[in-house]
C-alpha cells in the first residue's frame, strides 16, 4: 500500500514545488539536458538528430551551441513539417537542415546532400513513438483513444501496410512470432488464436478500440501493473508488437547503429535514448561489440565461445569494439522527471564515443 | 437363448464345460444382464487362452527373452520410472535439461581442475555439450580436440577416466545414482578444422599473387573507389525473425484479394 502512494506523492511534490510555472512550462523532451551534455557540441560541428519528433533536443542543442549545424531526420511528415518551420524561422535559419526518411534512407540522403562518410561529429537517437504520435487518435497508436488502426509512423508517405491490413492477412504462426518476439507477450498463442478466430468469424478489426476490446476479452486474467504500479491495459504489449512490425522498428534501429559507425568520425559521439528492452538490447550489443555480420548477436556475449576459433586475427575481428561507453551504468531519468512526465519511466540513455 | 448356448458348448472340451458351469452359477446368484454375462465369459476364456490383462502382475517384471545388456537397460529404465516405450513426457524433458546443465557445469569443472585432469592437460580437450539419454542410463559427453584428425589415444584416455569421473560426480549427489559416462567425439569440429585448412590454402595462393605490384596498386584503387560509395546492407532478421519474409506474405495476400475483387467486377460488367 505504501508503494502505491509513492508516485502520487512525487506528483504532488512536483505540483507543490512548481505551481507557479505550470502554465508557462514548455515541452521538455526526455533526458534532454543529459543527452546534450553527453553530446558535447562544439562550434562548427555537424550533428545529426536522427529522430526529430517535436524538436526539443534539436532546439536545446542549437541553443547551447549556436555555431553548430544540425541535420534533423524523421520519418513522420508532421515532424518533418515542424522541422521545416523551425529551419525557416529567424533564430535557426541556415543551421537546421530538415530531412525526411527512415534510417535506411540515410545513404541516399547522404548522396543527395553531398555529405561524406566519417564526417559527422555527433548523432542523437530517440527511439520509439513520440508523444505527438500517441496523443493523436487518427494515427492509431494509442489504446485509450479510438481511431483507425493505422500505426504507420510515416503516415502513409512511403506506402506500406496498415496494422489493420496486417491483422487481416497475417498467418497465425507468424502472428504468434510477432507477438512473442516483438512484444514479449507471454500469452502470444492465445491472442493470436483469438484474433484469427475473429477474422474467421468475418469480423474486421478496423479501429484501435475494437482491437483493445478483443484482447481484453481474450486476456481475462486480471490487469497488469506497469513500472509505476499503475494498472496497465492488457493490450499494451500487443499494440507494441504490431507497431514494431508495421514500422520494422528493430531492424531499422539495428541498421541505424551500423550506419552510425559508418557516419561518425573518430571521437565522434553517439547518444541513444530507448524506451523498451528490445531497443536497449540492440543498442547495448552494438556498443559492447557483440555484432555478427552487421546484426546484433542474438546471444549475449558470455555464451559465445572464444576457444573454438584458434586464429588470433579472426578472434580479434569478432570481438573488436568500435565504441567506448561514456558511463558506467545505463542512465535513467530521476524521480522528479518521472513524476513530471510519466512516459519517461522506461527511458534509458546510453552514450558512446567511436574509437576506431 | 442361454440354453442354446449351453447346448452348443457341450460338444467342446471338458475344461470349457467347467468354465461355463462356473459362469452360469455366478450368473444365477448375481442376476445380471446377458451383456455382462457375455463380457465375463469373454474375460474368462481370454485368461484361459493365455491373454494377460493390462493390470496383470507379470507386466512389471522384465521379460526373460531379452539379453543381458537389454535386461540391465530395462531394469535401469524401470528404476527411474520411465516406460518401455521411446516416448518421453514433458517432465522427463525438463529433468533431462536440468541434469544436462548440472553435469555440464560439474564435468567441465572436474576436468579442468580435478585430479583426473593430469592425463589430458595440454591436449586441448573442450567439452562442447553434455547430453543424458532419455532413459537416464548413460551420459554422452561430446568433446572436441585441438586438431581435426583422429586421436585414438586421447579417446582411450578419456574413456579410461570415465569411471573415476563417475565416482567424483556421485560424491556431489546430483542424482541418486550417476549413470555411466561415455565420451563421444563431436563431429562438427572436424568440419571447422577442414574450413581452416581450406582457408590456409587460399592464403598461400594469395601470398603468391601479392608479389605483383601493378595488380596490388589497381586493387588498392578499386578498393578506395568502392569504399567511397559502398554502404553496409540492411539486415532484416533481428531475433531470427525475418521481417521482409512475413511482409511479403502479407502483401501477396493483399494483392490476391485485390485481383479477385477486380476480376469479380469485370465479370459483373460482362454480364
Amino acid at each position: 500500500m505504501k508503494r502505491l502512494l509513492n508516485p502520487t506523492r512525487l506528483r504532488l511534490d512536483w505540483l507543490r514545488r512548481s505551481s507557479i510555472d505550470v502554465t508557462t512550462a514548455p515541452h521538455v523532451p526526455v533526458l534532454c539536458d543529459t543527452a546534450i551534455e553527453y553530446l558535447q557540441p562544439v562550434p562548427g560541428g555537424t550533428y545529426f538528430d536522427m529522430t526529430f519528433g517535436a524538436g526539443g533536443h534539436t532546439r536545446r542543442l542549437l541553443e547551447k551551441c549556436p555555431e553548430a549545424k544540425v541535420y534533423a531526420l524523421d520519418r513522420d511528415p508532421l515532424a518533418h513539417q515542424l522541422a521545416r518551420d523551425m529551419s525557416e524561422s529567424e533564430e535557426f535559419k541556415g543551421r537546421l537542415i530538415p530531412l525526411l526518411g527512415k534510417f535506411s534512407d540515410l545513404p541516399k540522403l547522404f548522396k543527395e546532400h553531398g555529405l561524406a562518410k566519417n564526417s559527422v561529429d555527433g548523432m542523437l537517437f530517440d527511439f520509439g513513438c513520440s508523444s505527438m504520435q500517441f496523443d493523436e487518435a487518427v494515427r492509431g497508436f494509442s489504446i485509450s483513444r479510438d481511431g483507425p488502426l493505422d500505426m504507420r509512423m510515416d503516415g502513409g508517405h512511403s506506402g506500406g501496410v496498415t496494422a489493420a491490413d496486417v491483422l487481416a492477412n497475417v498467418e497465425e504462426g507468424d502472428l504468434v512470432k510477432i507477438l512473442r518476439m516483438y512484444g514479449e507477450e507471454k500469452a502470444a498463442k492465445k491472442i493470436a488464436r483469438g484474433l484469427v478466430d475473429a477474422r474467421n468469424a468475418l469480423f474486421k478489426i478496423e479501429t484501435t478500440k475494437q482491437l483493445a476490446d478483443i484482447i481484453e476479452n481474450i486476456m481475462d486474467g486480471g490487469t497488469r501493473k506497469d513500472k509505476l504500479r499503475r494498472p496497465a491495459h492488457s493490450a499494451t504489449k500487443t499494440f507494441q508488437a504490431i507497431r514494431i512490425f508495421v514500422n520494422n522498428e528493430l531492424n531499422e534501429i539495428n541498421y541505424g547503429m551500423v550506419l552510425a559507425n559508418e557516419i561518425l568520425r573518430v571521437d565522434g559521439r553517439l547518444v541513444t535514448i530507448t524506451f523498451h528492452s528490445l531497443e536497449d538490447t540492440i543498442v547495448k550489443r552494438h556498443i559492447n561489440g557483440n555484432v555478427l555480420a552487421g546484426a546484433a548477436n542474438a546471444l549475449p556475449l558470455k555464451y559465445s565461445s572464444h576457444y573454438a576459433i584458434d586464429e588470433p586475427d579472426i578472434l580479434e575481428s569478432l570481438t573488436k569494439k568500435s565504441w567506448k561507453q561514456l558511463h558506467r551504468h545505463v542512465i535513467v531519468p530521476d524521480a522528479d522527471e518521472v513524476a513530471r512526465n510519466t512516459r519517461s519511466r522506461s527511458a534509458k540513455l546510453r552514450a558512446a564515443v567511436k574509437t576506431n | 437363448m442361454l440354453s442354446i448356448r449351453v447346448l452348443r458348448l457341450q460338444n467342446g472340451h471338458s475344461v470349457l464345460n467347467n468354465a461355463c458351469q462356473l459362469a452360469l452359477s455366478r450368473n444365477k446368484s448375481s442376476k445380471r444382464s446377458s451383456k455382462d454375462n457375455v463380457t465375463r465369459q469373454g474375460k474368462i476364456f481370454g485368461s484361459l487362452f493365455g491373454n494377460r490383462l493390462k493390470g496383470s502382475k507379470s507386466h512389471w517384471y522384465p521379460s526373460p527373452d531379452a539379453g543381458t545388456s537389454g535386461n540391465q537397460k530395462s531394469l535401469h529404465a524401470l528404476k527411474f520410472g520411465t516406460p518401455h516405450s521411446k516416448t518421453t513426457c514433458s517432465h522427463n524433458n525438463r529433468r533431462m535439461s536440468v541434469l544436462n546443465k548440472l553435469f555440464m557445469t560439474n564435468i567441465t569443472d572436474i576436468l579442468a581442475t580435478g585430479a583426473v585432469a593430469d592425463s589430458i592437460v595440454g591436449h586441448g580437450v573442450q567439452i562442447s555439450y553434455v547430453k543424458i539419454t532419455s532413459d537416464f542410463s548413460r551420459i554422452n559427453v561430446y568433446w572436441m580436440g585441438k586438431d581435426g584428425g583422429e586421436n585414438q589415444e586421447l579417446e582411450n584416455t578419456l574413456n579410461r577416466m570415465s569411471g573415476k569421473l563417475q565416482h567424483e560426480l556421485s560424491q556431489l549427489h546430483l542424482m541418486g545414482e550417476v549413470p555411466k559416462i561415455k565420451f563421444v567425439r563431436d563431429k562438427t569440429s572436424t568440419g571447422l578444422h577442414q574450413v581452416h585448412e581450406v582457408l590456409s590454402k587460399i592464403d598461400l595462393q594469395h601470398s603468391y599473387s601479392s608479389s605483383n605490384a601493378e595488380v596490388e596498386e589497381s586493387d588498392a584503387q578499386s578498393c578506395q573507389t568502392a569504399a567511397d560509395e559502398e554502404w553496409p546492407e540492411m539486415r532484416q532478421d533481428f531475433l531470427s525473425f525475418n521481417h521482409s519474409l512475413v511482409m511479403d506474405k502479407i502483401l501477396g495476400k493483399m494483392r490476391k484479394s485485390k485481383d479477385a475483387w477486380v476480376n469479380h467486377r469485370q465479370n459483373i460488367a460482362k454480364t
